[in-house]
Parts: structure tokens; C-alpha cells; sequence
């Protein structure tokens, strides 16, 4: 009786990766709410305003992570969203502040750009048959560049357009990234779960000649998850602008590693048909809780990209060991 | 005329079944011996015998006179035992001479002894007739050199046996007189060959003995001056058919598919009808084309040549999506690395062609779980799939069940053309009924069945008519009263004269 019960909780687990990495989460708040804890003082990690500021860093990796856990579920890999983030920020600073556009439009168009390298990286990917690595790579490089040639070396300051209390829809600004991460994560998880384009997806990366053999458009699916990490990044990079009122072409760099990582602790498998958008999202919370709690500790400063290396690896390593015990049963 | 190689009384079972059950034969030193027989008559069991592979649970070997041990492959190497592979196994990124030496490198204290294995692997070219430069790297050969490549592979351990497995069956016509040269000219070097072949013409032209083995046992061993094709033919097959319980006379009814002079990779000018409520079965050795003409004609492998009408309408330039949705399934070949996704479970793995295609039995707008399990019930009873539920991992499922899942998963769609290949390759003799009682309920319910199949019993029992294929070309169709497996193998190993 009670081992079944324990095998219902285990399959449970197995099933449904978001619950162990939810509960990750709450045993790393639950440490930085140990290790920061003053007596007779409010508590420096355990606040409203930490935790918007967590969201708002997290939500810029988090929104990004939807595409690349997308793209990684079919298989494939993404290396460009660091850089198509910096290229939106550069594009809708450069409209906004240089040629005096509405903000909207400034970033309609920065949004638009940066879909562009989703499309250019599906085009390598799909009809010239670059392997991802490559083709994604190319994009990286491409995105990165331009948004150097466009600032020449300087940055646009967007913050002395934008006024002090800046809110859209009655939300404010500081309100979006974590918003829209949560919303969008929530509806593309449902999406990759119970649609014929989600499901079509987890089988192409599973495996891509018998969904191939099954009628499965193994183009157009491919096609289709590249086209969405161009969005998501450039999505996340619109925000990045306006929330901290820059555009900067070395902003961002080194997120598309960040965001794989997150993306695997997430539950994804990097040889594709595993993992999920929830996940993902999960993960980026995990190092952005992660990075705050640590900047806060004293004499950890140094440590920091030490510690967070180290958690990827044991999280996975965990991860790995809980699966093949699974598949002993 | 010494003999070089006897064996006596060998035996060798694998868990219940005998591979080898007391062979006894001898083959004469510098003679080229074929070895034929039919897909499982114990052909490759022998040859791992011989080269150490497997051990024999009785009998013994003699080379020349004296008992001999091989207990393992560097054994057989130091014996003078070589061998040449069916499949091309080089290192395409290496050099020729590279690949000859390739884990028994020439070397002196870590560093390796280039000009000595230049050296050694001329000689091995110019005994084979190649004006090839060692350092070419085997990326630039052809088909047939890399094959020749193989062959020097084997004799640069200077060996006294050389056999040969199937080698012919990569290689195209002109290629193969390169290869026979070859092995003329091993025979003059004195070089014994043991020569695997289901290729008739070749043993005719090639070899001076020949053994003949059926289910295991040596049926006989004799001068190929002594027999001919039809002897041959009915020592390979001359067991009493296995027949299963054959379906009644069926009346065909209209056409469902019809492929015109279709072309493709690997055949050419193929043209046939198939009727609704028939099972056409096609035959042919592994190699001739089938497994290719069928891809084609679900969409996977591109025409290149002809038509294939699905009903009334030409489909030869629509997607597999668009044929399936017409109705058209196929069960591939390779069950692992085309039939099913290992990261989706059994019911996900049932309902993919149904999600693909939009079925509505899983919910219009998302797919529902329940009703996913739903129809996987069904499926899984109706084939009687042995599974935990339907949310098994496919892992956990034994062979015979995991191929009913590809066979299984088109059901829902209704298919009227379904097409199978090699559907119980490899997969338990229990469920191999299961799956033969189900493709005659296809047909009865009016479908039209294709099976492709390297057992020719399977196919006289399942099949109405039979198609036989032979490098690539259609050499005829065996019905009716003509429905014998003696006339298929002439078809398909020698062809019409």
C-alpha cells in the first residue's frame, strides 16, 4: 500500500519534471532565507521588492528560454538569443532616441528585426540544411555585429524619454518581464502539451525519420521553432530596452548559454523529444534567484560564477540518476 | 587434392535453436569453396565459427590434418584466417594505407613505422591489381575500390583462408568482374577461398566446390561441374513448406493502386496493380530494391521516373502527410529507426499519424489525454498488445509488441492501401501470427495489402500474388498454380533467361 503510493509519487515526479524543479526552487529560497537572515532586521532577500527585482532580471532570460526550450525539444540548438536581444535593444533605442519615432513603433520594429534572425536562422536551418549549431552560431555573430555597427561603439540612452513612472495597460513598467514571462510560459507549456503543433514537435526531436515516416512536415515543424526563438529573444529584448532604458550591443552576452542551461535544469534533453516550456522558465528562476541571493551574501562575490556552474551540474547529475533509476523498474 | 579445412560433427545452438547441427565437410587447399543456402541455413554461424566469433558446442576443426581452437578472432588471425565483410567498414577520413593497418598499426616504441607500412600495403595492392597510391584517402574511392580496399585489408596479415561474406551485394555488375579477377588472382597466389553467396550465377562462374546448407545441416558438398541451377535451387529450398492456414479464393476488386514504370533509388521501371481485398506480396534478396520501391511509393524516397496512382488520383509529387491522409500507411523496414519514438510513450506513439493528420478522435482544438488513451485501449486490445497501460514507456515493450505499435497506429486512419514491410522481421513466433491473422482481416474488410518480406514462407502463406524482384528490376509475378518457392528463388537469385 504505501509502496504503491510511493511509486504513484515517483511516477508523478518522472511524468511531470516541473514539480522537482518548482521544488528545487523552493529549497534554494528556502537557503538564501536561512543564510540572510538578520535578527531584528527585515529580512534583505525575503521582500516584495527583491523578489520584483528577481523577476525582472529572470524574466529577460525566462521569455528567451520559451523559444530555446522549444527549439531544444525538436532537437535542435539555439546559440543566437544573446545577441538578437542586443540587436532589438540597439534597433529600438536607435528608432526611438535617433530618428524621434513613437516608442510603440520603435519597438514594433526592433521586435520585427529581431523576428527576422528567427527567420533567417530557420531559413539556414531548413532549406539550406545547416546543421543548428552552425547556422545559429552564423545568426549569433550576425546579430552581434550589426547591433555594433549601429552604436558605433556607444549606447542609446532611452531613459530621459521615458518618464520617471512609466506604465502600460495600468501596469507598471518594472511589472512586465515577470508578467509576461509567467503568461507566455503558461500558454506556450499548454500549447507544447495538448496541440497537434506541440505534439509534432516532441517528435520530431524523439526521433525525426519515424515522425518523418508518420506525415509529419519535418521542415515546416523545424521551421516553425526557429522562427519562435527569434521571437521570444527579440520579444525579451524589447522589454530589456524599455524596462532599463538602454540599448546596448554588449548587453546580453553570454545569455545563450544561461539559457540552455536553464533549459536542461529545466528537464530538456540536448539530444532533443524531452523537456518542456514550464521547465524552462522554472530554470531561469533558479539562476536568477540563484545570482541575487548570492550578490547579497557577504564574501561570496568572487564565488558567484563558480556556485552557479557547479548547481547546473549537480542538478543534472541528480536528474540523470533519478531517470536510470526509473528505467531499472 | 589436400585437404587444407575439415570440419567434423559441428554443432552450434543458439538457447533453444540449432544453428549448426553436425556439419561435416572439407574444403581443398587453393580452391575457391562456395558456401550457399537460404537466409538462416547456418551460413553466417559457420563463418563466426570460423573466425572465432562463436565457439561450437561439438565437433572439431582440423586445418591441415590437425585440430585446431579458435577461441577468439586474433586466434583466427594467427591460424591465417581473414575475412571480407558484406558491409563497407573503412574509415572514410583516413588514407587506404590507414585503414589497412587501422588497430594493428606497425609502430616502434609509440611512434609509427610509416615507410614499412607503405611498403606492405603496395605489395597488398599490386597482388589485388590496384594502381592506387596507399595515401589516397578512401573518401576519393569509388564503391567497388573501397571494396577492393577491403579485400587488401584481409590479406596484409598474409592469410592461407580468405572468406568472403556475401560480398557481391554492394556492388554493381561491372564491379563485381573486378572483384572475381581479384579473387582469380588470390587463387593463384594459392590462397584458399570460402565463398558466401545466394548468387547462383556467381558460384557457377567463380567457384570450383560448393556445400550446400539448409536449416543447419550439410546437405551436400560437390563439384560445381556436377550440378546446375535447378539442382541447386531444390537442395537450397527442398524442405516441405510451412504453410499456415492460406485465405480462400478472394475476388479481387477494383484497383487501388497502380504504379506506372516508376523509378527510383535503387530500382527502375517498375509498373503493377493492386486490387482491393488482395495481398500482393513482393520477394526478392536483401539489396533488390524492395524496401526502396515502397519508400518511393509512400513519398519518402523521391521518383525519379513514372506514376503511382492512389485510386483515381497521381499522388507522385505529394508529401507522405498527403498520401496518408488518403489513405495510404506504411510499416517500415527498420522498426527502431523509422517506426517509433522512444522519448513518447506507447498511446503518443499510437496517436501520432491520428495527430498529424487532425483525426477528431482526440479533440478538435487540443488533444485530449483521455481520449488518447481511449483509442489506444482499443488498438491495443484488437492487437492484443501486451503493455502496462497506455502511458508505457516503449522501451519496456518486447519486440513483437513494439512492432504492433507501428502496424497499430495507422488503424485509426482506415488506411485502404496498407503496406508492409518486412512486418515480423526478427519478433516472436507467437506474435508473427498474431500480425500474419491481421493482415488477412485487412484484406477480408476490402483493404489493399502489400508485403514485403525476405521469408518466402510468410509470403506464400499470405500472399495472393507475389512479386519478385531482382537488382532492382521486376523479374515476375508468380500466382496461381506457379505459387512455389523454387520459382521465386530462380527469379530472384538467377532471373529469366
Amino acid at each position: 500500500m504505501a509502496e504503491g503510493k510511493l511509486k504513484l509519487v515517483r511516477n508523478l515526479f518522472a511524468r511531470h519534471r516541473e514539480i522537482s524543479v518548482a521544488l528545487i526552487l523552493g529549497l534554494e529560497i528556502f537557503i538564501f532565507y536561512l543564510l540572510l537572515r538578520e535578527p531584528g532586521r527585515a529580512h534583505s532577500f525575503i521582500n516584495g521588492d527583491n523578489f520584483l527585482m528577481i523577476f525582472k532580471y529572470s524574466g529577460i532570460y525566462g521569455i528567451a528560454a520559451i523559444g530555446a526550450s522549444m527549439i531544444i525539444i525538436s532537437g535542435g540548438i539555439d546559440l543566437s538569443p544573446g545577441a538578437v536581444i542586443a540587436l532589438t535593444t540597439v534597433v529600438t533605442g536607435h528608432l526611438f532616441v535617433e530618428s524621434n519615432l513613437p516608442l510603440p513603433l520603435a519597438a514594433l520594429l526592433g521586435f520585427l528585426v529581431g523576428l527576422g534572425t528567427g527567420l533567417l536562422a530557420a531559413f539556414l536551418v531548413t532549406i539550406i540544411k545547416l546543421p543548428p549549431f552552425i547556422a545559429t552560431l552564423g545568426v549569433m555573430g550576425v546579430a552581434r555585429g550589426l547591433a555594433f555597427i549601429i552604436t558605433k561603439g556607444g549606447f542609446y540612452d532611452l531613459s530621459q524619454k521615458i518618464p520617471e513612472h512609466f506604465s502600460l495597460l495600468h501596469l507598471p513598467i518594472e511589472y512586465w518581464p515577470g508578467t509576461m514571462m509567467v503568461a507566455l510560459a503558461v500558454i506556450f507549456h499548454l500549447f507544447m502539451v495538448y496541440t497537434r503543433w506541440g505534439r509534432q514537435v516532441h517528435a520530431v526531436g524523439g526521433n525525426e525519420t519515424a515522425s518523418y515516416f508518420s506525415g509529419v512536415k519535418v521542415r515546416r515543424i523545424k521551421f516553425f521553432v526557429y522562427l519562435c526563438g527569434g521571437l521570444f529573444a527579440s520579444l525579451s529584448g524589447v522589454i530589456l530596452c524599455i524596462v532599463h532604458g538602454q540599448g546596448r550591443a554588449d548587453v546580453a552576452s553570454g545569455y545563450e548559454l544561461d539559457i540552455i542551461a536553464a533549459s536542461v535544469v529545466g528537464g530538456a534533453s540536448l539530444s532533443g523529444g524531452k523537456g518542456s516550456v514550464l521547465g524552462a522558465v522554472l530554470g531561469s528562476l533558479i539562476f536568477g534567484v540563484l545570482r541575487n541571493g548570492l550578490s547579497q551574501v557577504t564574501g561570496l562575490t568572487f564565488y558567484e560564477r563558480l556556485i552557479v556552474g557547479v548547481v547546473v551540474v549537480v542538478i543534472v547529475i541528480i536528474d540523470q540518476l533519478t531517470v536510470r533509476k526509473e528505467n531499472k523498474i | 587434392m589436400d585437404k587444407f579445412l575439415e570440419l567434423e560433427q559441428v554443432s552450434k545452438a543458439f538457447g533453444g535453436t540449432r544453428a549448426l547441427s553436425r556439419v561435416s565437410f572439407s574444403v581443398g587447399q587453393g580452391l575457391v569453396h562456395a558456401l550457399v543456402g537460404e537466409n538462416g541455413a547456418g551460413k553466417s554461424t559457420l563463418m563466426k565459427i570460423l573466425m572465432g566469433i562463436h565457439q561450437p558446442d561439438e565437433g572439431r576443426i582440423l586445418l591441415k590434418g590437425r585440430p585446431v581452437s579458435i577461441a577468439n578472432p586474433v586466434k583466427a588471425r594467427s591460424l591465417g584466417f581473414g575475412i571480407v565483410f558484406q558491409e563497407i567498414e573503412l574509415c572514410p577520413n583516413l588514407s587506404i594505407m590507414e585503414n589497412l593497418f587501422l588497430g594493428g598499426e606497425l609502430h616502434h616504441r609509440g611512434f609509427m613505422r610509416f615507410r614499412e607500412m607503405e611498403k606492405h600495403a603496395a605489395e597488398a595492392l599490386n597482388l589485388l591489381r590496384l594502381k592506387l597510391d596507399p595515401k589516397t584517402p578512401v573518401s576519393e574511392l569509388s564503391v567497388p575500390q573501397k571494396q577492393m580496399v577491403q579485400i587488401a585489408r584481409a590479406i596484409i596479415y598474409k592469410p592461407d583462408l580468405l572468406i568472403f561474406d556475401e560480398p557481391t551485394s554492394a556492388l554493381t555488375a561491372d564491379s563485381v568482374q573486378h572483384l572475381f579477377q581479384a579473387i582469380k588472382q588470390l587463387k593463384q597466389q594459392k590462397i584458399t577461398v570460402l565463398y558466401i553467396s545466394h548468387k547462383l550465377q556467381e558460384i557457377f562462374e567463380l567457384a570450383d566446390m560448393v556445400t550446400v546448407l539448409r536449416d543447419g545441416q550439410h546437405i551436400n558438398t560437390l563439384p560445381v561441374s556436377e550440378v546446375n541451377e535447378d539442382k541447386l535451387v531444390q537442395m537450397m529450398v527442398g524442405r516441405e513448406l510451412e504453410l499456415s492456414a492460406r485465405r480462400g479464393e478472394v475476388k479481387p476488386g477494383e484497383v487501388r493502386l497502380r504504379v506506372e514504370s516508376l523509378s527510383g533509388r535503387g530500382f527502375s521501371k517498375i509498373s503493377f496493380e493492386l486490387r482491393a481485398g488482395e495481398v500482393l506480396g513482393v520477394a526478392g534478396l536483401v539489396g533488390s530494391g524492395r524496401s526502396e520501391l515502397v519508400e518511393t511509393i509512400f513519398g519518402v524516397l523521391p521518383v525519379t521516373e513514372g506514376r503511382i496512382l492512389l485510386g483515381a488520383e497521381d499522388i507522385t509529387r505529394h508529401s507522405v502527410a498527403y498520401r496518408a491522409g488518403l489513405g495510404m500507411a506504411l510499416v517500415p523496414e527498420d522498426r527502431q529507426f523509422a517506426g517509433i519514438i522512444f522519448t513518447m510513450v506507447l498511446k503518443q506513439n499510437l496517436s501520432l499519424p491520428g495527430v498529424v493528420l487532425g483525426a477528431r478522435e482526440f479533440g478538435r482544438l487540443v488533444i485530449s489525454g483521455a481520449r488518447e488513451s481511449k483509442v489506444a485501449c482499443e488498438t491495443m486490445q484488437k492487437l492484443r498488445v501486451v503493455a502496462g497501460s497506455p502511458e508505457a514507456e516503449m522501451q519496456s515493450l518486447s519486440g513483437g509488441n513494439q512492432q504492433k505499435v507501428v502496424i497499430g497506429k495507422w488503424l485509426l486512419l482506415k488506411p485502404s492501401v496498407f503496406i508492409l514491410d518486412e512486418p515480423t522481421r526478427g519478433i516472436d513466433v507467437g506474435a508473427k501470427a498474431e500480425i500474419h491473422k491481421l493482415i488477412r482481416e485487412l484484406a477480408d474488410q476490402g483493404r489493399a495489402v502489400l508485403v514485403v518480406s525476405s521469408e518466402l514462407p510468410e509470403l506464400l502463406a499470405l500472399a495472393d500474388r507475389i512479386l519478385v524482384m531482382r537488382e532492382g528490376r521486376l523479374m515476375g509475378e508468380v500466382c496461381g498454380e506457379r505459387r512455389c518457392e523454387q520459382e521465386i528463388m530462380r527469379l530472384a537469385v538467377a532471373g529469366v533467361e
